[in-house]
C-alpha cells in the first residue's frame, strides 16, 4: 500500500536509548501519521519526552547518549552520518512546557528563525510574521503591537507566540512537550484549538500528563510505562485515541487511564 | 470527589441496575400471573409498583450524568456508564409493558374456548421471563456470550406470537372470538413479545460493555471520526 506508507511521517523502529549506561527506552516501534495529532501519555519518567527529543536529536545537547535502532523522517534516517542537524531541527520544531520567548519584540521573536535562514527582505519577513501569527491564532490580539516586548504578553499568548516562532521556519513536524501545563484553562483551550487548525498543514506529536487533553486533541495515542524503577520505558499500547479511551487492549493502559494505577 | 469515591459510585450504580432487574423480573412474573389467574389485586400491585421502577430509572440516569460530568470516565468506566444508562431504559420499558399486561388482566373476561390461547401465552411468558433472567445475568456476570445468545432464546417467543395472531384471525369454531376479547389476547401476546425484544436489545449493550463492539464491530474504524463527534 503505497499511500498508507506515504502517510507515515515519522517512524521509530526497534529503538533503544541510553543516557550513559542507563537504558531509558527499550524496543520502541512507532509510526506517526502525517497531518494528525499523536499524543504520548504515561506516568512521569516513562520516557515520553525522550521519545520526542529522539526525533529532532535534541537529546544530544544533554551529553553522553546513545541511540540504537532507526528513527525515520519521511523514510530518511535522522541519525545517518550525512544528516544536517540544524536543518533537521527546522523541519522538526519544538514547543516546550514553559513559554520561552526571547526578550525581544513580538515581531523579532517570529522573524528570528527566518532571519537565521538568511531571509532579510522586509516585505518577505512581514509576510512570514503575519502568516505565522495567524496560524498560531495570535494575529488579531497582537497585530497593532508587533513592536512591543514579547514578555508583556500573557502566558497563553507567549505560548502561542512560541508556536508562531516555530511555524515561521515552516517545519513539517511540531513536537509539543506539555505545552499547556503552565497555562490556565482558557489559554489551554486556545492552544488546543490552534493544534486542531494546524494539523491540516503539520504533523503534531504532543506529550501530555493530562489524559483528557490527549483524548480531546489527538487522533492517535501511545501509552508508555516503566514496569519498575530502573527499568527502561516501553510503548505498551498505540492506536486510535477513540479506541484507547473506550476499549484499550492492554490491562496496564486501562488501569492507568481509569486511575487504577499503582 | 476522589477517584476512590468515583469507583464506589460505579459499584453502587452496578448494584442498583441489578436491583432494578429484580424488580422488573417480579413485575413481569406477577403481571402474567394476574393475566392467567384473572387476579385484579396482583394486577394492581404491579401497576402501583411501577412508580418505584421509574424512580430508580431516574436515579440511575442522574447518577450516570453526574459521574460523566465530574469524572470524565474512560475505557471500562465509560462503557459501564453508557451501558447502565441504556440498560436502565430497557428495564424501565419492560416495567411499562408489565403494567400494560396487568391492565389487560383487569379487563379480560374469562371466556370459554380461551384455554388454547392461555396455554400459548403461558409458554410465551415463561420463555420471556427466562430471556429476561438470562439478560440480567449476562450483565451481572459480564457474559458477552450469554448476552449474544439472547436472540436465540427469543426465537420461540416470536413463533408463538405469530401462532396466536394466526389463530385469532382464523379461529376454530369452538373458540371464542369476540372482537374485544381477541384484541386483548393479541395485545397481551404483543406485550410479552416486546418484553423479550427489549431484553435482546439490552444484550447488545452488554456485549458492548464487555467487548467494546457495537453492532458486531468497533465503532472507530474510521480514523478521521473522533469519538464523541
Amino acid at each position: 500500500m503505497v499511500t498508507a506508507e506515504a502517510q507515515k511521517k515519522v517512524q521509530l523502529q526497534e529503538v533503544n536509548f541510553y543516557y550513559g549506561d542507563f537504558k531509558a527506552l527499550e524496543d520502541i516501534n512507532l509510526d506517526i501519521e502525517a497531518n494528525k495529532v499523536t499524543a504520548l501519555i504515561g506516568p512521569s519518567g516513562c520516557g515520553k519526552s525522550t521519545v520526542l527529543r529522539l526525533i529532532n536529536r535534541m537529546h544530544e545537547v544533554a551529553g553522553r547518549t546513545r541511540v540504537e535502532g532507526r528513527v525515520l523522517l519521511d523514510s530518511e534516517d535522522v541519525y545517518s552520518p550525512g544528516m544536517d542537524v540544524v536543518g533537521l531541527r527546522s523541519r522538526v520544531g519544538e514547543i516546550f512546557q514553559k513559554p520561552n520567548p526571547f526578550p525581544k519584540t513580538i515581531y523579532d521573536n517570529v522573524a528570528y528563525g527566518p532571519r537565521l535562514q538568511g531571509r532579510s527582505s522586509r516585505d518577505e519577513l512581514d509576510g512570514i510574521v503575519e502568516r505565522a501569527l495567524r496560524q498560531a491564532a495570535l494575529w488579531k490580539e497582537v497585530q497593532n503591537k508587533l513592536k512591543t516586548s514579547a514578555l508583556e504578553l500573557s502566558g497563553g499568548q507567549q505560548q502561542r507566540l512560541c508556536i508562531a516562532r516555530t511555524l515561521a521556519v515552516e517545519p513539517e513536524v511540531i513536537l509539543m512537550d506539555e505545552p499547556c501545563s503552565a497555562l490556565d484553562p482558557v489559554a489551554t483551550q486556545q492552544i488546543e484549538d490552534t493544534m486542531d487548525s494546524l494539523k491540516k498543514d503539520y504533523t503534531i506529536i504532543i506529550v501530555t500528563h493530562n489524559m483528557q487533553q490527549a483524548a480531546r486533541v489527538s487522533e492517535y495515542t501511545g501509552f508508555m510505562l516503566i514496569q519498575e524503577t530502573g527499568e527502561p520505558g516501553r510503548l505498551v499500547e498505540y492506536g486510535l485515541t477513540s479506541k484507547i479511551f473506550t476499549m484499550p487492549d492492554r490491562k496496564e493502559t486501562e488501569n492507568y487511564i481509569t486511575g487504577r494505577f499503582g | 470527589m476522589t477517584r476512590q469515591s468515583f469507583h464506589e459510585g460505579l459499584k453502587q450504580l452496578n448494584e442498583e441496575i441489578l436491583r432494578m432487574g429484580s424488580m422488573v423480573v417480579e413485575a413481569v412474573d406477577l403481571s402474567t400471573q394476574s393475566l392467567f389467574k384473572g387476579d385484579r389485586s396482583l394486577a394492581n400491585a404491579v401497576i402501583a409498583g411501577d412508580d418505584d421502577i421509574n424512580e430508580l430509572n431516574l436515579w440511575i440516569e442522574g447518577k450516570c450524568l453526574s459521574l460523566q460530568a465530574q469524572q470524565q470516565p474512560v475505557a471500562r468506566d465509560l462503557r459501564l456508564l453508557h451501558t447502565c444508562l441504556l440498560v436502565s431504559l430497557h428495564l424501565e420499558r419492560i416495567g411499562d409493558l408489565a403494567v400494560n399486561i396487568s391492565k389487560i388482566a383487569k379487563r379480560l373476561e374469562r371466556t370459554s374456548g380461551a384455554e388454547p390461547y392461555m396455554e400459548l401465552l403461558r409458554k410465551m411468558s415463561a420463555q420471556a421471563l427466562e430471556v429476561l433472567r438470562q439478560g440480567i445475568k449476562s450483565f451481572a456476570d459480564r457474559d458477552a456470550r450469554l448476552a449474544n445468545s439472547l436472540a436465540e432464546i427469543d426465537e420461540p417467543i416470536d413463533e408463538m406470537y405469530k401462532e396466536i395472531l394466526g389463530r385469532l384471525l382464523h379461529p376454530k369454531e369452538e373458540e371464542a372470538s369476540s372482537a374485544e376479547w381477541a384484541t386483548h389476547i393479541a395485545l397481551a401476546s404483543r406485550y410479552i413479545e416486546r418484553i423479550a425484544d427489549q431484553v435482546v436489545d439490552m444484550g447488545e449493550r452488554i456485549d458492548f460493555l464487555v467487548t467494546g463492539h457495537l453492532d458486531g464491530k468497533y465503532f472507530d474504524n474510521d480514523p478521521d471520526q473522533r469519538f464523541g463527534e
